[in-house]
């Protein structure tokens, strides 16, 4: 999958989950700060992650990405990884 | 409330529920005075959980008041002498007593004749654990009316000045009476369990803690909620979506969505997961009675159905999760209005 496919995808997400206007979603937005999820709204998009991607992304992992960017990242390599 | 489809035939027993009740006891706590002991907010507690007030009960309120309490109920609703119960299960984690059980109690509170009385532990997936083997004891003849009761006093194993559980719980029990019935009422169960996360819902130590140290704190409720809110967000959606297979109910034809009281927004998560329409009802009564753990789904069974929310006769989809982590989901056909609606006891003035 593309970087962009996954920024898209995690726009999609982010959409669903919290009504994120996409234009909001940069690579540079952070979760919390930025687009203002609070801890179970970021829970609920790893969730969706999950379903979308096929990619279980523990809560560990979920911590360190607080960035769009760091999640494309992470997606990035975990895709790589799988196949 | 569309009727399309409704009436399909439910696969399952040739079970159903005959009656329903609950307790709510006397106490409503608001979320305000739920911050007197806690650095948090109303506000705050909406947000992350959609619940305005819940009920505590009072002293006199025992688990074996309030179960007494939601059972009587049940089989007034079901319009059945107690005598005619021949086995009585009751759901708890909060009955603070390691043996008699409560059944027994309960059972001899009521005025049955020799049930069979055991209690059963599953945490908030207690209900649909019993209603499931009350299902399987009347199919198998084992016995001919069986009383579920989930019945919940937490609220004296809460730690108050834990911003993460404390606000949560509530007390209160609900009950339901399973009998034979001419057309299948009660789905094949989906249920398991996954003991690997036995951590994330845990009471913080043994009663035995308490004899070997004097000075040990109370035990009370530890959760790591957000593990749970992602399990339960992720895992229970093909939970319920096998349960509505096995009962050969689509998800448009549910007269109601019956999920335990957890959370809002993981209730929120199941609608969204299992792409429920509009149409179909969806229990959220946590709003009024915070979690009440397996006391949650028949309580919110009793309030749907005594609101007119959800039709009689049409088929409900229960969804049960908690400590353990263990789960449980059945669809149901829904019995009539119950007579009398959840109400909470006045505050006790006399002995029980």
């Amino acid at each position: 999958m593309s970087r962009d496919a996954i920024l898209d995808t995690l726009r999609e997400i982010l959409d669903e989950v919290a009504e994120v206007p996409a234009d909001r979603v940069t690579l540079d937005a952070g979760f919390t700060d930025d687009l203002e999820l609070d801890s179970l709204a970021i829970v609920s998009v790893f969730v969706l992650v999950q379903r979308r991607f096929g990619v279980d992304v523990p809560n560990e992992d979920a911590d360190t990405l607080t960035t769009v960017r760091a999640a494309v990242d992470y997606l990035e390599q975990r895709d790589a990884a799988a196949v | 409330m569309s009727a399309v489809g409704r009436r399909a035939p439910l696969a399952g027993a040739p079970t159903a529920l005959l009656g329903v009740g609950s307790y709510v006891p006397s106490r409503r706590i608001t979320n305000e005075m739920i911050c007197e002991r806690l650095d948090s907010s109303d506000e705050w507690i909406r947000n992350r959980s959609g619940i305005r007030t819940r009920y505590w009960a009072a002293e006199e309120e025992t688990v074996e008041v309030m179960a007494v309490g939601a059972a009587g109920q049940a089989l007034r609703h079901a319009a059945l002498s107690p005598e005619r119960i021949d086995c009585v299960i009751v759901s708890t984690v909060s009955h603070l007593r390691q043996f008699p059980s409560l059944a027994v109690a309960v059972a001899d509170r009521l005025g049955t004749r020799a049930p069979a009385a055991f209690d059963l532990t599953a945490g908030c997936a207690g209900f649909s654990y019993g209603l499931a083997m009350a299902s399987d004891l009347v199919t198998a003849g084992s016995a001919e009316h069986v009383l579920v009761i989930g019945v919940e006093r937490l609220s004296e194993q809460l730690d108050v000045e834990d911003r993460g559980t404390a606000f949560l719980f509530g007390d209160g029990a609900g009950a339901v009476v399973v009998g034979r019935a001419d057309e299948p009422g009660i789905g094949p169960v989906v249920w398991g369990s996954d003991g690997s996360q036995r951590h994330t819902i845990r009471q913080t130590a043994a009663w035995s803690s308490l004899r070997e140290d004097r000075t040990a704190p109370w035990p009370v409720i530890a959760m790591e909620g957000r593990e749970v809110f992602r399990w339960a967000a992720y895992e229970m959606v093909s939970v319920a979506a096998r349960a509505l297979e096995r009962a050969g109910v689509e998800p448009e034809a549910l007269a109601a969505f019956v999920p335990h009281q957890a959370n809002l927004r993981i209730t929120e998560e199941l609608v969204k997961g299992l792409a429920l329409p509009e149409h179909v009802p969806v229990a959220r009564t946590i709003t009024d009675y915070g979690n009440s753990s397996a006391a949650s789904i028949p309580l919110a069974l009793h309030q749907i159905l005594s609101a007119g929310e959800a039709e009689p006769g049409g088929p409900a989809l229960l969804l049960a999760f908690g400590t353990g982590l263990v789960y449980a989901g059945q669809v149901v056909t829904l019995p009539t209005a119950p007579p009398e609606p959840p109400r909470p006891a006045a505050a006790p003035t006399a002995q029980p």
